[in-house]
């Protein structure tokens, strides 16, 4: 599965009928690589967090607030200042807020997200406000922008950006399964089945659900700088809880627990964003319909739909 | 079906060969196809435009807060284009719309699927100004010729100034220039209150003020946050402790409507003069607040539904006809916006292909609009406005609306 999705993303560029469809498919590997990011936190260490979106605006503002010092350093610069951001801002948050547990973790994320917002929304000497900050470059490498647009002349800057935004969510996809599979992330999982338990054996609890919300906010900051290198501006509204409640619909009905799902959501949620969102302005009532009838009937998400249910882990 | 009887009248008198009567009884049938859509809207000129189709592409809310400004720009769009038979420079004119909704991605998503989906020649729209400026970047380095209906943000005609960028609305900085030194000389007020929106065109208007005002304020400025829903007597009280000769509002929508209906059941403008950057008694304001209307309020703007001149005259009759309600401010931009593409098509006889050559058409574009004389600065890209200073009067045929008192021609932003 993960094998025919990879080659029909990487083959898109030669089939795709306009350059708008690749537009769409880097929104949606960017939202995936936000989704399989809270996913850990969600999935993984049963922490539901309503403020994941104050580490991707966090991403996205580093990018925007550090460009001309950052230009220099190229892509990685850009990217790893992305991540950096999202550790900084998850480790006074989540020293705090990995403290609670379910609905009062939900809360604390959200007010701590809220906080966040808040202070871009205002401080607008530092963040330029409501209109954030603009002119933040691509980065794309020389060498990709050049073979890039020899290799695909229509799709023009999308293309190069392209091979970017799909390298990041492959790296990410595999970093994460990585974590996933490690002692590390079985024992994230022990914790989320019971916390009692996994302490009496020995296990540092707190700083297990700790260390998971800094790298779930590092892969957050990843996503976000990339997204600020695609559209090249940084804007309160990534860091509003809006984002914050798309990103977990996503993973939740594409199915948590899986950071293929995550995957899955996310295309799902880009495509009735963007493709659907055209026909009618109801697509919200359309996204909350099937976002009702996943949790309802297909608590699994997506990813558990017939067939595919044996692929999940 | 009279209308394609006549356009088939007009062809048969000509001398029609076998190739050419297939080719009519195609664009006949063609006509029928577009009649019986329930069409009417598609009017062939004399002879129909034989050029591709000019795709104008539309960026603005048709959904949540701010819906209702998106319809009157598109109505005031729509309007301008109907009266040319949506044609100029031998091309039909097509409109796509997108919904700019309220976040920023949302409209640079729309943006994103007009230029490279729908392969848009021009964009028009833009309501809210972080949108106009996030969308900014894109447009120019895609070359796409854009032009800002209502987005006020200051910095798009100074530091962030495009070459694809023009502006038929108006910066923040304009409408309420000329109205501080207004509300201290001719006024004589001494002890203003500034009352307005806190986000950043309310902060722009603010400054304007400050730069043409030089008396006393009253108490620190009374800002609520945008799309406030909580109680405003927290803020009308504001304005009854600092006791001001006068206060001057920048607000606009559902926060004016709201204010105002507050600031009336506590009778807190009673005994201070009310002033104002127009948006806050326009018509779809006025609209809601019915006998709490803040009669005798002075306001700036470039524009009143009130304006004696044949080309106001005009467009209003128009647009009460076409839509059964009388224009507001809005919907004038949208009018100017479509006249402005239709002429700048006209003078480059529909070529479009090199948009520098356009975009200097679009520069160059002048003519009487409802407003008064409509004009790009060359320097910013922003139209200079001339700021009609209107008062607030019960009109015994229109009710509630803006009587011009005094006018300040030829208003441009700075540029810095």
């Amino acid at each position: 599965m993960p094998a025919v999705l990879l080659a029909v993303l990487i083959s898109l560029p030669f089939w795709t009928p306009s350059r708008y469809w690749v537009s769409v498919a880097i929104q949606a590997l960017i939202l995936a690589v936000f989704a399989m990011s809270l996913d850990l936190l969600l999935g993984f260490g049963g922490m539901p967090s309503f403020g994941h979106a104050a580490f991707y605006g966090m991403g996205a503002y580093a990018c925007g607030k550090l460009f001309p010092q950052l230009t220099g350093g190229g892509l990685l610069a850009f990217l790893a200042a992305g991540m950096a951001a999202g550790v900084i801002a998850a480790l006074p948050i989540g020293a705090l807020a990995v403290r609670a547990r379910g609905i009062y973790f939900l809360m604390l994320t959200l007010a701590f997200a809220q906080m966040v917002w808040g202070l871009a929304f205002q401080w607008t000497s530092f963040t330029g406000g409501t209109e954030g900050m603009s002119g933040i470059p691509q980065a794309v490498p020389d060498w990709l922008q050049e073979q890039g647009q020899n290799v695909w002349p229509a799709l023009r800057t999308a293309g190069p950006f392209y091979v970017v935004a799909l390298t990041v969510a492959v790296l990410a996809f595999a970093g994460l399964t990585a974590i996933t599979r490690s002692p590390f992330g079985r024992a994230l999982e022990g914790i989320r089945e019971n916390e009692g338990r996994m302490r009496a054996l020995g296990y540092p609890t707190y700083r297990y659900r700790l260390a998971a919300f800094v790298i779930a906010a590092a892969f957050a900051g990843l996503a976000g700088a990339t997204t600020a290198l695609y559209n090249g501006y940084a804007n309160p509204s990534q860091l509003y809880w809006h984002t914050s409640g798309l990103v977990l619909i996503a993973v939740i009905v594409g199915g948590t627990r899986s950071l293929l799902g995550a995957v899955l959501g996310a295309f799902f949620v880009t495509i009735v964003q963007l493709v659907i969102s055209s026909y009618t302005e109801h697509w919200q009532l359309l996204l909350g319909a099937v976002f009702i009838a996943v949790v309802l009937f297909l608590p699994g998400g997506l990813i558990s739909l017939g067939r595919l249910g044996w692929l999940r882990r | 079906m009279s209308e394609i009887e006549r356009y088939l009248d007009s062809k048969l008198g000509e001398d029609v060969d076998r190739r050419g009567f297939l080719k009519l009884s195609a664009s006949a049938a063609g006509l029928a196809a577009l009649a019986a859509c329930g069409g009417g809207t598609v009017t062939p000129g004399p002879s129909g435009p034989t050029g591709a189709e000019f795709k104008l592409g539309i960026v603005l809310p048709y959904s949540n807060v701010y819906a209702e400004l998106g319809s009157s720009i598109t109505n005031g769009i729509q309007l301008y284009l109907n009266k040319v038979g949506n044609q100029a420079g031998n091309r039909k004119i097509t409109v796509f719309k997108e919904d700019e909704k309220v976040s920023t991605d949302d409209a640079v998503a729309a943006t994103k699927k007009l230029v490279e989906q729908t392969s848009v020649d021009m964009i028009a729209g833009y309501v809210l100004s972080p949108n106009a400026v996030a969308n900014r970047d894109y447009l120019t380095s895609n070359k796409v010729p854009t032009i800002i209906a209502n987005a006020g943000a200051n910095v798009i005609s100074r530091a962030k100034k495009s070459d694809f960028i023009y502006r038929t609305s108006f910066s923040n900085w304009q409408p309420t220039h000329p109205m501080g030194s207004y509300v201290q000389d001719k006024l004589g007020l001494k002890n203003v209150l500034l009352v307005y929106a806190n986000y950043p065109a309310g902060a722009e208007t603010a400054q304007s003020f400050r730069e043409t005002y030089t008396g006393k304020f009253a108490a620190a400025d009374v800002a609520p946050p945008l799309g406030y829903t909580g109680d405003w007597a927290v803020w009308v009280s504001k304005i009854t402790a600092a006791n001001p000769d006068g206060i001057y509002v920048f607000l606009s929508g559902t926060d004016s409507v709201g204010f105002l209906n507050k600031a009336n059941e506590l009778g807190a403008l009673k005994n201070i003069k009310v002033t104002g950057s127009g948006f806050f008694v326009e018509q779809d304001v006025l609209g809601s607040v019915g006998d709490r209307a803040p009669v005798g309020a002075v306001s700036g703007l470039h524009w009143a539904l009130t304006l004696d001149t044949k080309e106001n005259k005009d467009f209003v009759a128009a647009y009460r006809k076409a839509y059964n309600k009388p224009p507001d401010v809005f919907a004038m931009d949208g009018y100017d916006t479509g006249r402005v593409i239709v002429d700048a098509l006209n003078a480059v006889k529909g070529d479009t292909k090199d948009p520098t050559k356009f975009l200097a058409a679009i520069g160059a574009v002048s003519f009487k609009s409802p407003r008064g004389d409509f004009k790009f600065d060359a320097a910013t890209h922003n139209v200079i406005n001339p700021v009609y200073i209107r008062e607030l009067v019960k009109d015994p045929q229109l009710g509630y609306t803006n009587k011009v008192v005094a006018t300040v021609a030829g208003v441009a932003d700075p540029g810095k």
